[in-house]
């Protein structure tokens, strides 16, 4: 097993009296992707947004190569390296292409924005990874659903993440299309060393795709299995016990 | 059925690139009022009336600049009538009363517009009151202090420094030039700087916004503190062309200055529109009220187009953004 580059400890989370997640504990190694699966309400989406830091865990401690990191907003999760696609893709319909993908991180020539600089590099990356995007300054709002989805990937491997947090990455792709984006994201995470969390229900492909998966339950991380040692229906009964 | 498709397609990326321009809608309105207005009046067309129509076009739409920035970020901003006519009575005390220069006047209303707007966007960022109590709350305290500090009274201003300003400069009004500088440093600030491109994302998508980390409340509240200085310039100007301080001036402005921005095609619910398209926007609905007057039709009728005005703009935005979301 490779190194460990991202650990959870004891993290706890409550929205008023509903308690979310209730003490995780959980460890991510390099080139590998974890999946992360459970019903509705189980906690997962929590956990992800947790250590994209849009939310702060109540309690318990989160350690990035080995030191301890505190997120108080999204923008010091995405300053660390760790990058989310988040399920509803999170894009500003109104923005070309270029302005969604660089959000947050501009690139800033003299106090005024460089889209000649930013529209280059993300021309470099999309011939990278052959993405079929039509043009950098198309708004997203005239992009099919496959597309917007491929700008949101797309937003979080610009910056060369060193952990990716997919939540339900292909929802709104076709189904060759999502072979290709898992297929596409697994390499990358192989290739780079980088680490990924993927919560998908798709449990088929959460098994075709994943390294490990973790069950969660009621806030609570329930069981752990791998992918070559288990099948659908033993994960619904262990998502249901 | 080939070229049945190539039909379709071309006349989607027509629809597109149309949408997608937001000058182009808001220019075509504007066409089609110049050509009505030199079938019924061509008076219109005549230098002083140009002249004219520049001069009362540049209040409206220097206070239109600041409201979009709010619109632009999904609020409103209702308070820039009340806004206008607070600037329009300090700047003449300040003149005539207190012999501040033509230019600290300015400086100092525009001040109090951005203390005015800055406490707008705090109860809106900080306090989540929805923009449109907030700022119906304060048009009626400022008007109120508008009120109190003039005791009621009109302010007439003799500085002849002042009075100037409302001259003309190579065939323009001077307040006109002002207004122009606005637009270029706004338009600037708008298209090339991370704040603007935060007010277009905030419109479009607000939590997407949120959850990148950054700083929406920073933003939004800047967008309010430019609209109150924008309101404030806008109430000065109104004063030089008024040459006085009427605590009853800009009564009712919201309305012409939320319908220019409308009309110029940013969306009520924000993410979509420019500040060119907004001054197209300002001189659409000057204009329309201009060739009004000159076809000899009374006050009372032009609340009526107003009003209408306003609704068609909505109702065309909401097609628009039918089509294109």
């Amino acid at each position: 097993m490779s190194e460990e580059m991202l650990r959870v400890e004891e993290v706890s989370k409550s929205f008023g009296e509903v308690k979310a997640l209730s003490d995780v504990t959980l460890g991510l190694h390099k080139g590998e992707l974890l999946a992360i699966i459970g019903d509705n309400g189980a906690g997962k989406s929590t956990l992800l947004k947790i250590l994209a830091g849009v939310y702060p865990p109540d309690s318990g401690k989160i350690f990035l190569e080995k030191k301890e990191v505190e997120f108080r907003n999204p923008m010091d999760a995405r300053k660390a390296g760790i990058e989310m696609v988040f399920q509803d893709f999170m894009l500003c319909p109104d923005l070309d292409v270029t302005q969604n993908v660089f959000l947050g991180r501009e690139i800033i020539s003299s106090q005024f924005l460089n889209y000649q600089i930013m529209k280059k590099i993300l021309k470099e990356k999309l011939k990278d990874l052959k993405f079929d995007i039509p043009s950098t300054e198309k708004k997203v709002r005239f992009l099919s659903g496959g597309q917007q989805q491929m700008v949101a990937i797309l937003r979080t491997l610009v910056f060369n993440p060193k952990i990716l947090l997919l939540d339900e990455p292909t929802a709104n792709l076709s189904a060759a299309a999502s072979e290709e984006v898992m297929s596409f994201i697994k390499q990358l995470i192989k290739t780079r060393m980088i680490g990924g969390i993927y919560v998908a229900h798709d449990l088929n492909a959460i098994i075709k795709y994943s390294d490990r998966i973790l069950v969660m339950r009621s806030g609570k991380i329930a069981a752990e299995r791998m992918p070559g040692e288990t099948n659908p229906i033993e994960l619904v009964r262990l998502m249901r016990l | 059925m080939a070229r049945n498709g190539f039909y379709v397609k071309l006349l989607t990326t027509i629809k597109e690139k149309y949408a997608s321009i937001d000058e182009l809608k808001s220019l075509t309105g504007f066409i089609g009022i110049l050509i009505l207005a030199a079938a019924v009046t061509p008076q219109f067309y005549l230098p002083q009336n140009i002249t004219i129509l520049l001069g009362q076009a540049s209040v409206i739409a220097i206070a239109a600049l600041g409201e979009a920035f709010v619109i632009l970020c999904g609020s409103i901003d209702l308070s820039v009538g009340s806004i206008i006519g607070l600037a329009n009575v300090v700047a003449a005390i300040l003149i005539s009363q207190y012999n501040f220069s033509p230019y600290m006047a300015l400086f100092s209303v525009a001040t109090i517009g951005g203390i005015i707007g800055l406490v707008n966007g705090i109860f809106v960022t900080k306090l989540r009151i929805p923009s449109f109590v907030v700022t119906l709350g304060t048009l009626t305290v400022v008007r109120g202090i508008a009120y109190i500090i003039s005791g009621g009274l009109n302010i007439p201003v003799y500085n002849d420094e002042f009075l100037r300003l409302n001259e003309v400069f190579y065939g323009i009004p001077i307040i006109f030039w002002i207004y122009l500088i606005a637009l270029i440093i706004l338009t600037v600030f708008f298209e090339k700087t991370r704040l603007g491109l935060y007010v277009r994302a905030i419109g479009s998508n607000e939590l997407a916004i949120r959850n990148l980390g950054v700083d929406n409340s920073g933003v939004k509240n800047l967008s309010f503190v430019f609209s109150g200085i924008c309101s404030a310039i806008a109430g000065y100007v109104l004063g030089v062309r008024l040459g006085a301080g009427y605590p009853h001036s800009g009564l009712g402005y919201e309305l012409d200055v939320i319908a220019a921005v409308v009309v110029g095609g940013v969306a009520l619910t924000g993410g979509t529109g420019s500040l060119i398209a907004t001054t197209i926007g300002a001189f659409i609905m000057m204009s329309i009220l201009n060739i009004l007057v000159l076809a000899g039709i009374g006050g009372f009728v032009q609340y009526v187009v107003r009003g209408i005005i306003l609704l068609i703009a909505a109702l065309a935005m909401r097609r628009v953004v039918a089509f294109v979301k």
